[in-house]
């Protein structure tokens, strides 16, 4: 125990001595030891926190930095938040709400980052990585994982029975569900009771709908929640995910339905036959139920609605430096590597917006399909959800998910869900 | 001397002090400080926060359930523990017996939450509540071979079926009945091609009535209300031919063909129905976490949290209540129900208070029940003023001003409960 302090001691005198320039050291690491704490949502025994932990054990190899590592599940914004008005933050935050990462600059948390950093992004992505994680002109951190939230998947077999091909066009996904209908299946699976899948789906027919533009506007609250644009989107969403012909336990199953069980009803349970959502699910499906991509599962873009241009909507880890602790900035400049991530997306489930990491390393068509679309998708945003204030965007029940659980509810009362979704919008942006 | 004692009284004082302090006094007062504050505790707001709270929709219902939670919790919990309890006496195996009632508090009530959020699954296949009310519902009414089907061809349900108008001329008539929305494994292993018998040229013959009940689905393109290849009848349906008075003429069962035939009948307008019990589904289960439901679900899931907790100091105190009195109640003439009702409650009257008064302060500080029971999408529905008061300080933007003032709110409500326990309680010392 006492051997142990006296390394600690060292390694943490060593690290002053770094910090403060000293350049007697022939160490070839820009810190040479030290120790920093790193938080994700994913806890160290999740299959995503082990891979992250091997990232972060290539990184103490490396630089000799150890690293300690707290997964703090869906409770993360809570316990950061209250961690920064402690006084005590971490030295590095995973985040995946871009969100929360304003909140966190405001309250002046987070830390700029190097210049190092800010070359290795514009070496390694492509801008739309920087913008996103740049408040008020500053880069604060580093999106070395992103998600691509366009995917519907299906059951291949009931497909292939029934010689449906995957539809290109919303009017076309519509036939198709009307004849998994007409021959007794149930068409859709809709985990309406977390409010993000719907959210989801939300942005993903209001990006075809509204367009790019209109996107961010609302995006940014330039236009009104109560706009036309978004009665019209929630009208051309609702001929699906308000269809009782064609979802899993018609509304009401719905607002019942959570994201893992709308996975196994189709694809362990065989209760539906397409769901939509992010590319976790093929790694959720093989988990709980042995789909195998391919075979078992196949997914398709989400289709273009009246002609428009192929879009993506991304979701994505940033990690941000919440302390000067130099080894927090190494970090950093670690993850915009493509090295940091090689391991990870070989072994499967990731993808990353790096655009000098080799497609061929990752193990699957899903994975490769899914970083293409990241970096060749004619359009981009990144989830609405996940860019307002987590208050309105991120917190179950109220905001955006809540809203569109209500609306799920009675969809026929759009006015009344939309004045009160725009009220909480207009109280989450005032703070 | 007199100084030492006072110095070694403080030394053993210190420790439960500073514990009394630093974890309930400091933080209680704290918490009153921040009511008076804005959202990140910086500006003074005064009363506000005490004045908003109530503008909530949200609040508003979690104050409507807390109520709910106060009328209807302790009563029903003390009532099964009474009744367990006076039962259970008469049980030979009866440590074993209240063992296992008691079981349910020895499991920490998220976890307990969360049991009970699967055992109310809508879904029979998987909620156990609904699995068990299907034994019945099944038993009663068996779903029937065309569960979920529709029409694709011209017919209206009404109460009693399906319902398909034709009409009979001089050569016979021909009805088509088209079905979609059932599966292909879902229709008998007997069946087979769809019959083209009603396309064909040849009229039926006077007097018949010849008809095709099929799945109008194949894979691929498909037209709807034509018999094509690769579409198949349905089997063992029975077709009624019913007249204007709804007066039934005959009846028909379909072939694995799918087809029928009628014979001996007038040419003129008729109709033909399927009956509702073939178009029964099978029963899809209570949706016991809906909006409505879903705080009467977890109350249910609260008395077998709790029951066992009150039949256990409900027997402690049955056990210590005089023999001879009840016996004396007996000799004198006293039937069973009697002697619990003027004998046994009266005494155990200070033990069902206390059992009552804690459960009531239990009711009002539900929370780990209700975020482990309640959906996403039905946590506003579900909602109690302790939930409330960790949704507003610490989810979201976390407005510790206004969550501070609910859990003073909350405090308040509490507080005469305490007042009145307390109370009780000296008493009873007092008594002794």
């Amino acid at each position: 125990m006492k051997f142990v302090r006296l390394i600690a001691f060292f390694a943490v005198f060593a690290l002053v001595a770094a910090a403060c320039g000293d350049d007697d050291t022939d160490t070839t690491a820009p810190t040479g030891g030290g120790e920093i704490e790193v938080v994700w949502i994913r806890g160290a025994d999740h299959p995503e926190g082990i891979a992250f932990l091997e990232v972060l054990a290539q990184f103490t190899a490396e630089t000799g930095i150890q690293v300690n590592y707290q997964g703090l599940g869906d409770d993360l914004a809570t316990i950061l938040s209250t961690r920064v008005q402690g006084g005590d933050p971490p030295d590095v935050a995973v985040l995946a709400q871009p969100g929360l990462l304003k909140d966190l600059v405001a309250r002046g948390a987070a830390k700029p980052v190097s210049q190092t950093v800010i070359d290795g992004m514009a070496a390694n992505f492509a801008p739309v990585w920087s913008d996103l994680a740049t408040v008020d002109g500053t880069l604060y951190g580093v999106y070395f994982k992103a998600g691509n939230k366009s995917l519907v998947f299906y059951d291949v077999q009931v497909f292939d029975d029934l010689a449906i091909t995957p539809p290109t066009t919303w009017d076309e996904w519509i036939a198709v569900s009307q004849t998994l209908a007409d021959n007794g299946y149930t068409a859709l699976a809709v985990a309406g009771a977390d409010g993000w899948t719907l959210s989801d789906w939300f942005e993903n027919v209001y990006v075809r709908t509204a367009g790019q533009e209109k996107y961010v506007q609302l995006t940014n609250h330039e236009i009104p929640w109560t706009d036309q644009s978004v009665v019209d989107a929630l009208a051309v969403m609702a001929e699906l995910v308000a269809n009782p012909d064609f979802v899993l336990g018609g509304r009401d199953g719905a607002l019942q339905t959570n994201f893992v069980a709308s996975i196994t009803a189709v694809f362990a349970t065989a209760d539906a036959v397409v769901v939509e959502g992010p590319g976790d699910i093929a790694g959720i499906a093989k988990e709980e139920a042995g789909a195998e991509v391919g075979t078992d599962l196949d997914f398709f873009p989400f289709p273009s609605i009246d002609g428009s241009p192929a879009a993506v909507l991304g979701g994505g880890d940033v990690a941000v430096a919440l302390t000067d602790n130099p080894g927090a900035m190494a970090l950093l400049e670690f993850l915009t590597t493509p090295a940091a991530v090689e391991t990870w997306a070989a072994a499967g489930g990731f993808t990353s917006p790096n655009q000098n990491l080799d497609l061929s390393l990752y193990p699957d068509e899903l994975s490769r399909a899914v970083a293409e679309g990241l970096v060749n998708a004619e359009v981009f945003v990144f989830d609405l959800s996940d860019l307002v204030p987590s208050a309105f965007g991120g917190t179950a029940g109220a905001g955006i998910w809540g809203g569109l659980q209500n609306w799920l509810q009675n969809p026929d009362n759009v006015a009344a869900v939309l004045a009160q979704i725009e009220a909480e919008a207009e109280a989450a942006m005032a703070e | 001397m007199k100084r030492g004692k006072w110095l070694l009284a403080a030394a053993f004082l210190a420790p439960a002090i500073v514990v009394l302090v630093g974890l309930v006094v400091w933080p209680a007062l704290r918490t009153i400080f921040d009511s008076f504050y804005g959202p990140a505790g910086k500006e003074f707001v005064g009363l506000d926060n005490y004045r908003d709270m109530f503008r909530f929709e949200r609040m508003r219902i979690a104050i409507r359930n807390s109520f709910i939670w106060v009328i209807a919790f302790p009563f029903f919990v003390t009532i099964t523990g009474l009744i367990l309890a006076v039962l259970s006496e008469r049980v030979r195996w009866r440590t074993a017996f209240r063992l296992m009632l008691f079981m349910p508090a020895a499991i920490a009530i998220l976890s307990s939450g969360i049991i009970w959020r699967i055992m109310y699954e809508a879904n029979p296949e998987r909620g156990a509540v609904n699995a068990l009310l299907n034994i019945p519902a099944s038993m009663f009414s068996p779903p029937g071979d065309l569960a979920g089907a529709t029409p694709s061809t011209d017919a209206a349900f009404d109460r009693d079926g399906l319902i398909v108008s034709l009409d009979v001329g001089e050569d016979g008539g021909t009805v088509l009945v088209g079905m979609i929305g059932i599966r292909e494994d879902e229709i008998p292993e007997s069946a087979v091609q769809a019959s083209s018998i009603a396309d064909s040229p040849e009229p039926p013959g006077a007097g018949t009535l010849v008809g095709v009940v099929w799945r109008d689905a194949r894979p691929g393109e498909n037209e709807r209300g034509v018999v094509e290849a690769g579409e198949f009848g349905i089997p063992d349906v029975v077709v009624r031919l019913i007249d204007a008075q709804d007066q039934e003429l005959a009846t028909g069962v379909t072939e694995p063909d799918g087809s029928f035939r009628i014979t001996g009948i007038e040419p003129g307008a008729y109709r033909a129905r399927i009956p509702a019990s073939e178009f029964r589904e099978p029963w899809g289960g209570i949706t016991w976490l809906a909006p409505e439901l879903a705080t009467m679900s977890a109350i249910i899931a609260g008395i077998w949290i709790w029951g066992g907790f009150a039949l256990l100091v409900i027997a402690s105190g049955l056990a210590s209540i005089p023999r001879e009195l009840q016996e004396a109640a007996r000799v004198d003439g006293a039937n069973e129900w009697q002697v619990f009702r003027r004998v046994t409650v009266p005494l155990l009257a200070p033990v069902l208070g206390v059992v009552f008064v804690t459960l009531t302060i239990n009711a009002l500080k539900m929370f780990d029940l209700i975020i482990g029971i309640a959906p996403g999408s039905v946590q506003d529905e579900a909602n109690v003023i302790a939930l409330e008061m960790w949704r507003t300080a610490f989810t979201g933007l976390g407005n510790r001003g206004l969550g501070s003032a609910i859990a003073v709110f909350l405090f308040v409500l509490i507080l005469p409960v305490m007042v009145f326990n307390i109370r009780r309680f000296r008493i009873e010392e007092e008594r002794r």
